[in-house]
């Protein structure tokens, strides 16, 4: 399920040529513009973008790949060969993703691991934790679930997060820490080193804490909204 | 926040029409449509507050221990391995070793073991606190809970506790044996606090203290206590026959700060860094009011969390059923509204603007269309005075197409005061009033081919005209605008007068008919559907609030707006 973002994506997010030839629209008939074949700007081919607005980009900023992820030119990929994306992942402009703190030793490691239809916000710094043990410093690989929108400027040191995890804007989430599936954090959130959240718990403060729980259909709210979100992330042309 | 619908539990009342909106009482009354289940046998919705929930696992939040209900009452609800919260700021504390001897070559020796050395001691990763502060140190990284017990044990509130707990124990046992049943039966609804045979037992021995015979006043006969013969024993049981409790611990003894008294309030007039002071946040957790001072506050097991499972009120069948590993999400029995009314959104169309990401995309769309641009001019809600179309989006979660309709519930003004009936509701609302469908629910492979192709002509048309207000002519705002999948887009419109003040907030309500799959089964509940219909058809109805936003006075139309 999960596929390999691929060297050549990487690369062309890491690339910032203006001679970037632009990714074939056929890849993805979701990208297309409606614009293109509806003058009138009220007017969206979905009922679920008439609902909520479309977010639209730049189509020269995003490069988007064969799986339907979208990465940004203006995001840092630092090794992008450690860097797994599920499929249908955003990445905003502007985040950070250190993909070359990688574990030391021989071999190929997967640093960074993403599931679907996540999004990471314009600013978002992911680092792998880190610690010294037994005397020995090494960084730990950082696996993320599907659907998990961290919002903007939001700074994630996580060992684990889990499926269907909301993490709020400005949060900062401490090293090594777990987070089980359907977590919403709170904007502004501290959540310091080794804390674990339970499922269907809704964090917030700083030290982050328990403040209530979600609802048991948490899940497929969740899962709609990102979906959905994915859809309403639409590619602008010039014409 | 943006407009919003909020959907009416009844919570077993007897009418079934919610509070008008301006009052206080009816957020109390509407629920987000996530956070409500549907009972079936009932054909009724359900709320988080008149939900009967009892508990099915217990875990620790930090450890995700799962903790067998029996030992978790001699565990105090708490975790009983290694999770303390922090005492100053609530973190979880996490355990750490002493620094290893230094090695002669200035190194610190590599070659420890794998734990660390001791002692142990248990660390703040946020505020930086350690337990070694105020004296507590552990032999080993492990059990710290267990290592900690003789000092939980010996604290006088604990003593104390165990002393009245000794003390009525008896008392509490004999009469929730002899009434529990009785109050059960007699209350149904009760048996949401049953979980917990603690509570039941206060509840069971305030209810025989509440029923004794009080000499000059009417006895009290529920007629299921004098069905048996509970009720003479429950009186003996209750005749004073307890003796005294008498406190062992003398709160003035016990030394500075224990509870108040004069030595605290000595403390307090010596007072010179007010961070010495514990906050009312760091002492709420104790059971005990003891000392103010931030230095005898102790770090305290993590409290548990449970996973519930839920029932209906009335007919007590499981609403909810979690599965029983305490980190699954997922669930054996899951009967949530939303698999059985329809969804509904709100938007005010002039507000929906496309978000741009960046100054590249925002100069692409004003080249193609400048007026979709939010260019900060549109006041960011509803001015009074003007009439404003809103659209709302129904999702049919059903197998079966359904036939909707839609009507706004009137304010009685004989219900409110002759003062309230000077401030009529200074809005109109107009809805569609015929009914309309909305097509089946299908699974989602079934849309994935036609999800980007584009409406067809009538809707398109439709659709075009409803929402293109500086368009050809007078355009269509109130009716069906666009039908797609299992959701129809209703339009309405909202005339707001010139004096208007407050939110534009009314009741709707929801009427709803489809096909039922099997008649048979409501049949034999004796669940008669509406005998006008043929009996395959039934109806539903429900009732909603819709908020579309706070009225902005026309003078100052940007200054209020938060949306």
């Amino acid at each position: 399920m999960v596929v390999d973002f691929g060297e050549e994506g990487m690369k062309d997010a890491a690339r910032t040529g203006s001679d970037y030839a632009p990714i074939s629209a056929n890849k993805n008939p979701k990208g297309r513009s409606p614009f293109l074949d509806i003058p009138h700007p009220c007017h969206y081919p979905l009922l679920s973008a008439i609902m909520d607005p479309p977010i639209y980009y730049s189509r020269s900023e995003y490069i988007e790949t064969d799986t339907g992820n979208k990465v940004s030119r203006r995001a840092t990929i630092a090794g992008p060969q450690n860097i797994v994306l599920g499929g249908k992942t955003i990445i905003s402009s502007g985040a950070i993703i250190r993909g070359d703190l990688r574990r030391t030793g021989p071999g190929h490691t997967v640093v960074i691991q993403l599931g679907r239809y996540c999004l990471l916000g314009e600013g978002c710094i992911m680092r792998p934790p880190y610690k010294t043990f037994r005397g020995a410093f090494n960084y730990y690989p950082m696996k993320i679930g599907d659907h998990v929108h961290i919002g903007a400027g939001s700074v994630i040191e996580a060992a684990t997060i889990g499926n269907h995890v909301e993490i709020g804007k400005n949060c900062i989430i401490g090293k090594f820490t777990i987070i089980k599936d359907c977590v919403k954090i709170a904007d502004n959130t501290v959540i310091p080193p080794n804390t674990v959240i339970p499922t269907l718990a809704y964090f917030g403060g700083s030290p982050g804490h328990f403040i209530e729980d979600l609802p048991e259909s948490t899940q497929e709210m969740v899962e709609a909204q990102s979906k959905q979100y994915y859809t309403r992330f639409q590619a602008l042309d010039r014409q | 926040m943006g407009p919003s619908v909020q959907y009416h539990c009844p919570c077993l009342s007897t009418s079934p029409v919610p509070p008008p909106p301006h009052l206080p009482s009816s957020s109390h009354h509407f629920h987000p449509l996530h956070n409500l289940f549907f009972c079936e046998e009932c054909d009724a919705v359900r709320c988080n507050r008149c939900v009967a929930v009892e508990v099915s696992t217990y875990y620790c939040p930090n450890c995700l221990f799962e903790v067998p209900s029996a030992s978790v009452r001699a565990e105090k609800n708490r975790c009983a391995r290694n999770c303390f919260s922090c005492p100053i700021c609530r973190n979880t504390l996490s355990v750490v070793s002493s620094d290893p001897p230094e090695t002669p070559d200035g190194r610190s020796s590599t070659t420890v073991n794998a734990s660390g050395e001791p002692p142990f001691f248990l660390y703040c990763n946020h505020c930086r606190w350690d337990s070694a502060e105020i004296g507590i140190t552990f032999e080993k990284p492990t059990g710290l809970a267990a290592q900690l017990q003789k000092y939980e044990d010996s604290a006088p509130d604990a003593l104390e506790f165990d002393r009245l707990k000794d003390h009525f124990e008896p008392f509490l046992r004999a009469s929730s044996l002899s009434s529990s049943i009785a109050v059960h039966a007699a209350h149904p609804g009760s048996a949401a606090h049953s979980h917990h045979l603690h509570s039941a037992s206060i509840t069971a021995a305030a209810s025989a203290a509440l029923a004794r015979d009080i000499p000059g006043v009417g006895k009290y006969t529920p007629i299921s206590r004098t069905a048996s013969g509970r009720a003479h024993r429950d009186r003996t049981a209750n005749k004073d026959e307890m003796p005294e409790y008498k406190s062992r611990v003398d709160i003035a003894s016990v030394g500075i700060g224990a509870g108040g008294g004069e030595s605290e309030v000595d403390y307090m007039r010596k007072l010179r860094d007010v961070q010495t002071v514990g906050s009312l946040e760091q002492r709420w957790g104790n059971s005990w009011a003891g000392s103010l001072q931030v230095k005898d506050l102790r770090p305290l097991r993590i409290p548990l969390h449970s996973k519930r499972s839920k029932r209906c009120p009335a007919c007590t069948h499981i609403l909810i059923k979690p599965e029983q590993k305490a980190q699954s999400v997922r669930y054996k029995i899951k009967l949530v509204a939303a698999n059985y009314l329809p969804a509904i959104n709100v938007v005010l169309p002039h507000l929906q603007k496309p978000i741009v990401t960046s100054d590249a995309a925002r100069r692409t769309l004003m080249k193609i269309s400048p007026q979709s641009i939010d260019d900060g001019t549109t006041p960011p809600g509803l001015v009074a005075g003007k009439t404003y179309p809103f659209h709302l989006a129904l999702t049919n979660p059903l197998y079966d197409p359904i036939q909707v309709r839609l009507s706004v519930q009137r304010v009685h003004v004989t219900t409110s005061g002759p003062s309230e009936k000077a401030r009529r509701p200074p809005f109109a609302i107009s809805l569609p009033t015929s009914p309309f469908p909305i097509a089946a629910f299908a699974e989602a492979w079934e849309y994935e081919d036609d999800e980007d192709m584009l409406v067809d002509d009538d809707d398109y048309e439709a659709g075009m005209k409803g929402r293109d207000k500086d368009g050809r002519g007078k355009a269509k705002t109130v009716g069906v605008l666009e039908r797609r999948a299992n959701v129809t887009l209703v339009g309405g419109e909202v005339i707001i007068g010139k004096e208007a003040r407050g939110n534009v907030k009314f009741n709707m309500l929801v009427t709803y008919t489809y096909r039922s799959d099997d008649p048979t089964p409501s049949e034999v509940d004796g669940d008669v559907p509406k005998s006008s219909k043929p009996p395959e058809v039934k109806t539903f109805a429900f009732y909603t609030v819709v908020d579309l936003g706070p009225i902005l006075p026309r003078e100052e139309p940007r200054i209020e707006g938060d949306v």
